[in-house]
């Protein structure tokens, strides 16, 4: 692999090629593993910050890649999110659900609901889905052409049963 | 008593009053002041808790009163259940409004009953969009305005070909009583007899049909418009009613001409074009029906056939348009000297037929006579007086057409032998 290494859809591979005996899915577990596996090295080497900004990094990559192969940007609103919510399911990556959308403003509440990251964790008294973060600003970014930014404001892990994102312009 | 039966009786007591009637509106705090440290450090968290159920309760109570917007503290585990309803119930509220706008690609997943329900609603609206789809693309391509009306006679569907007649958008039509939108050809709207009808129709529930019926576009232009009514009743009961009707402007147009058509040939095809008096063929058929007449009714009948004396002379000496001056001339004053009753007809050249209902033999022979002087003293456009021959006949019972004429026939020839300028009756009646 380059030094510089730039993600590509292809290089996911033939999943169902690949593993044909186990198939296309995977456990939470092991999802959650490699995550949290990844905070352990990553913030003992670059600090909790920095961690959490390459996690919002790489989760903005996966957004907008997941946008452009999986979902229609030219959906109108309605129907796009509506198509979104069901590539989540599909994905088993959480429950979407909106309380709030001003297209006027471009201002979103959504919820997360059984996500892929925090739900069922201990609570740390801080939210931890900061890929989720990063995810879905790069969903929107792509759907509606400029920057946004999403923060979550309640997690499971802060004493919530359901994760909480306010997105908005960046 | 000591501190720790205190404070366990003080719980006890609270717990079994909020087991009966819920939980008091203000908490309840153990007293820790005067207990020993080991004992307050027990109780600490007990206090916390304490604290936790009231505010349960009283958050539960708010969001039970409809209050979604309430904000659940993160420090308080019981609120969690509380929260997935808040957040759920924040959901529904966000989908209703985009129902309310018209989305209909949503679904809510996973919240048990709420979704099937939701869901339900989702497909039967969905259905209902298909229907007024299928009746928008029915109603287009059926190129008539169509629209529906409501049990209190106003508008609240109206289909794109609609607009297009009325010159007016849906907007502006929705809402509008239909016996303002729709007049009939007739006068004021007060003494309007089809827009009566319609009126009646409406209060009614039965169907109604007019072709009489106009629009009037905001230019003051009016379109000739073909109006159906059919009431809509829904389990006997009277909801309203469909009114469809288009343009029949270009139809009643050719309609008119049509008519005008027809009343031209059947003029040329009754009517000698010379004198403009009936010509033969129509004489003919209106003798037939007078004998009909009067054989039926028993009355009485004459004719006469009338020549005028030595036409082909006029002709010669000054002209055949000359002659046809006198011809026109010669059965002007014919016409205007017969009772509206009485028919005049162009037999052949110069001869007339006169049909003269209710008259017997001796009083047409009157009439005749004074026709003939009425022509003797006439100034004809020739110079030359012009007279005329009358032969009478009176109809009798066995008369045919042919047999009447043929003796009015006669009775002209006698008149002719006679020296002509002569009225002869036919001896026979």
């Amino acid at each position: 692999m380059s030094e510089n290494y730039d993600f590509k859809w292809s290089d996911l591979g033939d999943i169902a090629d690949g593993r044909p005996n186990l198939g296309v899915e995977t456990t939470v577990l092991s999802y959650r593993l490699m995550q949290f596996t990844f905070k352990d090295v990553l913030t003992k080497k670059f600090g909790a910050q920095a961690t959490k900004e390459i996690f919002v990094a790489a989760g903005r990559v996966a957004g907008m890649h997941l946008c452009n192969q999986m979902l229609d940007i030219k959906l109108p609103p309605e129907e796009f999110i509506a198509a979104l919510q069901q590539v989540l399911v599909d994905l088993k990556i959480g429950v979407l659900r909106f309380e709030k959308t001003d297209l006027e403003n471009l201002t979103f509440v959504l919820t997360v609901a059984e996500d892929l990251d925090c739900s069922g964790l201990p609570p740390f008294g801080e939210t931890v889905c900061s890929y989720d973060e990063g995810y879905i600003a790069g969903i929107f970014e792509t759907y509606l052409g400029r920057p946004f930014q999403a923060i979550e404001v309640d997690c499971w892990a802060t004493g919530g049963r359901t994760c909480r994102f306010e997105v908005q312009p960046a | 008593m000591n501190d720790a039966s205190q404070i366990l009786t003080t719980l006890s007591t609270y717990l079994q009053q909020i087991m009966r009637s819920g939980v008091p509106r203000e908490p309840l705090q153990l007293d820790l002041s005067d207990v020993d440290a080991d004992l307050a450090a027990i109780c600490q968290p007990v206090n916390q808790f304490l604290l936790q159920i009231h505010e349960s309760f009283q958050l539960g109570a708010t969001m039970a009163e409809g209050e979604l917007n309430v904000t659940l503290p993160r420090t308080n585990p019981l609120l969690m259940p509380l929260k997935v309803m808040q957040s759920n119930l924040n959901h529904l509220k966000w989908q209703v409004g985009q129902v309310a706008a018209g989305d209909l690609s949503q679904q809510v997943r996973f919240l048990g009953d709420f979704s099937a329900c939701f869901n339900n609603m989702i497909e039967s609206l969905k259905h209902k969009r298909e229907i007024e789809q299928r009746l928008n693309i029915i109603t287009s391509v059926l190129g008539e305005g169509v629209c529906l009306i409501d049990i209190s006679g106003s508008l609240s569907y109206i289909n794109p070909e609609g607009e297009k007649l009325l010159e007016r958008s849906s907007a502006d039509l929705i809402g509008q009583p239909i016996i303002s939108i729709f007049k009939s050809v007739a006068s004021a709207p007060a003494q309007d007899p089809v827009l009566n009808q319609l009126e009646s129709a409406l209060e009614q529930g039965v169907d109604f049909h007019s072709r009489d019926m106009v629009v009037v576009h905001h230019s003051g232009e009016e379109l000739s418009v073909a109006l159906e009514f059919r009431p809509v009743w829904q389990d006997d009961i009277y909801t309203g009613a469909v009114v469809a009707f288009h343009d029949i402007s270009a139809p009643k147009y050719y309609e008119e001409q049509l008519r005008n058509m027809n009343q031209q040939l059947e003029k040329q095809a009754t009517t000698d074009s010379l004198t403009g008096i009936y010509n033969r063929l129509k004489i003919d058929n209106l003798l037939a029906g007078e004998l009909k007449r009067a054989l039926r009714y028993d009355t009485q009948l004459a004719i006469a056939i009338v020549d005028i004396d030595h036409f082909k002379g006029v002709n010669d000496l000054f002209g055949h348009l000359a002659g046809d001056e006198v011809l026109k001339d010669f059965s002007e004053l014919l016409l205007n000297s017969l009772r509206s009753s009485d028919y005049l007809g162009r037999w052949g050249g110069e001869e007339f037929l006169i049909i003269l209902p209710q008259l017997n033999g001796s009083k047409a022979y009157k009439v005749m006579e004074k026709l003939r002087k009425l022509v003797e003293n006439y100034n004809f456009s020739v110079e030359r007086t012009i007279t005329s021959s009358f032969g009478v006949a009176e109809f009798v019972s066995s008369d045919t057409p042919e047999s009447l004429i043929g003796r009015a026939d006669r009775a002209l020839y006698s008149a002719k032998e006679s020296g002509r300028n002569f009225v002869h009756l036919d001896v026979a009646s």
